[in-house]
Parts: C-alpha cells; structure tokens; sequence
C-alpha cells in the first residue's frame, strides 16, 4: 500500500559520494578552516553538520531533529569542538500492535568532533538550537580577523 | 532569518546564465533533499515521522491530492551575509517526499504536528477499512 515515488536511497548514495569526496578534498587543503580530526566520529550519517565561515567568526550548523537543549552536549576540549547526543525514534510503544514499514531516521546515541582553528576563541562560544537545528558560533580572535585599512589622500 | 543556501563555493563555481533581465541564475535547479522517514500502521490508523530539521510550521506544506501525499518545507536558518561554506553534509534548501496513499485513508481527518524539525503525521483510516474480528462459536 505504501510506496515512495522517488528511490530515496538512490538518491542519498549519490549525495554522500560526492561528499566523500569533497572530504577528502577538504581536508588535504583546508588547513586554516574547521577540520574533521582524526579522532573525529564521522563514519556515521548523524547528524549532519555544515560549517561557514566569515571574517569575524566561524558558524557550525548541526542538523539534528527531534532533538532540544537537554537532549545534546557541546563542549569544548583540547581545541576539539564535541557535539553529543542520544534520540529515540518512533517505537511500538508510539503506536499500538503497529507494523513497522519503513524505520529510516536516526535512533540512538552520536558523536561528532571537529577541531578548532587557533584562530577561534574558545572563551566566546554560544550554541543555540531552533527547529531542530543547532547552531554553534565561533567567533575569531579579534587580532586574527582581517582588517581594512583606510586610504586617506595625501 | 534567510534560506539556507549551502553550495559547493569553495569548490567549483555553480555555473550560471543570464536571463533576459540581465539577473544571474544558475542553470541547473537545485534538487530536493528526501527527508528520511518511519512509518508504522496498526487497525486505526497509519503513523508517519519525517526529519526535516530548519523547517518551521510557515515554511512546511502537507499537501493531499489525488491520493497522493507530498510533504515539503523549507529550511531556515540564521546564515550571516557573505559567509562562505567549509563543509556542508546537507547541500540544498528544500525538503520533497512524495507516498501514495490508498482510499482507506481518511483525508479529511489527518493531523500534522511540527516539532523541533521532526514532521509527525497521523493518518486515520476510515471505519469500514479497519479489520473487524468476527467471534468463531464452536
């Protein structure tokens, strides 16, 4: 009775490929930015993390529905940013004597680690999380960030 | 608050045309991300849960039409102007998932909820499409 009109494993194959590859682009030269260590926890699919960068600041975007304040750690340790967590999923007891036809979302407990730039500083770090979407603000060094230099006429 | 856009600007470039207006737009459209989902079923009625973090209860469609189910939202997220992406897992903006549904359900009586990004759907059955247990007498 139930059936998707759009493979969703098709097409998360070909996303995470790509990615993969990316990774490792990445991470052969994107020294100064927000890395994956190597005693990072990536090998699993949650949650998904984005990272941005401005001149003033670095933002960290953790995918991670379902979940609020109490349900997640972050913290900060040896220059390595540590996102933690436990979710529950929809279970029998959520629907009685129910048959489960698809169990596709995340359930469980996670780890993900990314280590800081020098350029962060570590005292200044805020996390807010909002639609299932934490947010994590690194802001740079102030002697770290670009400035401009006026030009005046002689 | 902006649409998150993350796109691959530390790699290659997104490749665009100009339109008669003269405004840049990317040539290929971005594609939809599939929200992954559980689904259960039991006599009353079919459950269904669906991650779609950044989606907020203004930016999120369930749509029912011609028993099809479509559920769609976009994300929102607090992007600051002229950031640069470094690594992004989740490449795209837009949430579409698509089911069939069969006549037992009951349209009129589906319920959404929207919680911390997780879509939750109940969808009842109509009375005469539940399994009704017939007593055997010896």
């Amino acid at each position: 009775m139930w059936f998707d009109l759009i493979d969703p494993w098709d097409a998360d194959f070909s996303f995470f490929n790509e990615l993969n590859w990316l990774r490792s682009n990445l991470e052969s030269w994107a020294s100064g930015a927000l890395a994956r260590d190597l005693r990072a926890h990536t090998g699993g699919r949650f949650p998904l993390i984005n990272v941005g960068e401005t001149d003033q600041e670095f933002k960290v975007y953790v995918f991670a529905p379902g979940m609020d304040q109490k349900d997640l750690e972050v913290r900060i340790q040896d220059n390595l940013l540590t996102i933690e967590g436990k979710r529950e999923t929809l279970a029998e007891k959520d629907l009685q004597e129910s048959t489960v036809y698809r169990q596709e979302r995340f359930s469980g407990e996670f780890v993900k680690t990314l280590s800081l730039p020098d350029s962060v500083n570590p005292e200044s770090i805020e996390a807010r999380v909002k639609n299932g979407i934490v947010t994590i603000t690194l802001p740079k060094k102030a002697a770290l960030q670009p400035k401009r230099i006026e030009v005046r006429a002689a | 608050m902006t649409n998150l856009k993350f796109t691959s600007n530390t790699k290659t470039p997104a490749r665009s045309e100009k339109d008669s207006s003269g405004d840049t737009r990317p040539v290929r459209r971005e594609q939809a991300l599939v929200p992954p989902v559980d689904i259960r079923e039991n006599n009353e009625m079919v459950l269904l849960v669906a991650d779609m973090p950044g989606v907020s209860p203004e930016t999120l469609k369930v749509e029912w039409a011609h028993e099809r189910l479509t559920i769609e939202g976009t994300i929102s997220a607090d992007l600051p102007e002229n950031m640069i992406s470094v690594d992004a897992d989740l490449r795209g903006s837009h949430y579409q998932r698509q089911f069939k549904l069969g006549q037992e359900i009951d349209s009129e009586k589906i319920k959404a909820e929207l919680k911390n990004g997780v879509l939750t759907l109940a969808l009842p059955k109509r009375g005469d499409h539940r399994v009704r247990q017939i007593p055997v007498s010896a």
